[in-house]
């Protein structure tokens, strides 16, 4: 009997899942595991059904100030879905923001932009299947990404910087 | 179709780009002709395949669908996934290169099937398993992205059967975001 769960329970582990989790690398000893960490990182690989205690999230990523390193936080992150419904999420100090199913029950493709002040910048694809941005916006930029999602190619000087802690 | 062999092989590739229906499948660009093996196979006209691909790359080809190395259908273009190891995503124009490698990563799917479906004049062409998950009628992550007999629909079945629709391709092009309201055209004059 023990045999058959152990069994069972090998079967139902995800080995490329895992594979991919353990790629990221440990938590930075810096930030707890919390909303502020991992930024640019894939989040939905965790967050997602199979992750346990990590909160599910149906769309989730980070956005930078410019093609730098610096969050922008305070960002609008507007979602539309397929069937009109909208949502607006926005960055924390970190840069990260993420929607939970009961936020936002995501209806294949999305459409997505990214807004500060006047300021917008509208994905130039819909997403079809995958929350995670940090999925295909991936660093350094390439023939599979076009690097990590950002605002400004030339930031403003006045824009305060993150007071992340 | 005649089965086609290295001495008819010239003829019948005059022939099939005369006729403008049936393609054939040529050795892949760069590589010495193998020792010849007749497959029989036909498959639409790569020549009329661009506006095709720039139709289904939006829907199709974005970078967490098939615009990824790991999908046995690919599609590369200046929307996803790119060629050229210096080329970014989102950058300049779909290559002639990058036309050819999804062109052939599509009539590789089910070559037989896909022979079958051009042959008979692109006549129930859900026999190919990229029509009929893109149509819904099969279980697909990305969902239903042809409405059977809309634009993208027409441009691809229309390939396929050899008389390409390319005012349907082009209507495609303009996929609306719901996120702006699309710009009001102008009257005609």
């Amino acid at each position: 009997m023990l045999a058959l769960v152990m069994i069972t329970a090998a079967a139902c582990d995800d080995p490329v899942r895992n594979a991919s989790i353990a790629a990221l690398g440990a938590e930075s000893p810096d930030v707890p595991p919390g909303p502020l960490h991992r930024p640019g990182q894939p989040c939905l690989l965790c967050h997602d059904a199979k992750g346990g205690d990590a909160p599910l999230f149906t769309v989730a990523g980070t956005v930078y100030l410019d093609r730098g390193q610096d969050p922008l936080p305070d960002a609008s992150v507007q979602l539309v879905d397929s069937t009109g419904r909208k949502f607006t999420a926005t960055t924390n100090c970190a840069g990260n923001f993420f929607v939970t199913p009961s936020d936002f029950p995501v209806q294949y493709p999305l459409w997505v932009s990214v807004s500060l002040g006047e300021e917008v910048s509208e994905m130039g694809s819909a997403v079809f299947r995958d929350g995670s941005c940090a999925s295909c916006h991936t660093d350094p930029a390439g023939p599979t990404s076009n690097g990590h999602i950002y605002m400004f190619e030339e930031p403003p000087m006045d824009l305060p910087a993150s007071d992340c802690r | 179709m005649k089965r086609l062999r290295s001495s008819t092989l010239p003829v019948a590739l005059g022939a099939s780009l005369l006729s403008g229906c049936l393609g054939n499948v040529q050795d892949p660009p760069g590589e010495d002709p193998p020792m010849r093996v007749s497959t029989g196979l036909g498959a639409p006209v790569r020549a009329t395949f661009p506006p095709v691909a720039n139709a289904l790359q939006p829907t199709c080809g974005t970078l967490d669908c098939h615009g990824q190395v790991g999908r046995n259908l690919r599609f590369y273009g200046s929307r996803g996934m790119r060629l050229d190891q210096m080329a970014v995503p989102g950058d300049g124009k779909t290559t002639d290169a990058e036309y050819d490698e999804t062109y052939w990563s599509l009539i590789s799917l089910e070559p037989e099937i896909l022979s079958q479906v051009v042959r008979d004049g692109g006549a129930h062409p859900e026999r190919l398993t990229i029509v009929r998950k893109g149509r819904g009628q099969e279980h697909h992550k990305g969902g239903m992205l042809l409405k059977e007999g809309d634009q993208r629909d027409k441009c691809l079945v229309s390939w396929l059967a050899g008389k390409l629709d390319e005012a349907a391709c082009l209507e495609v092009k303009r996929f609306p975001s719901p996120i702006e309201p699309p710009p009001e055209e102008e009257p005609p004059p």
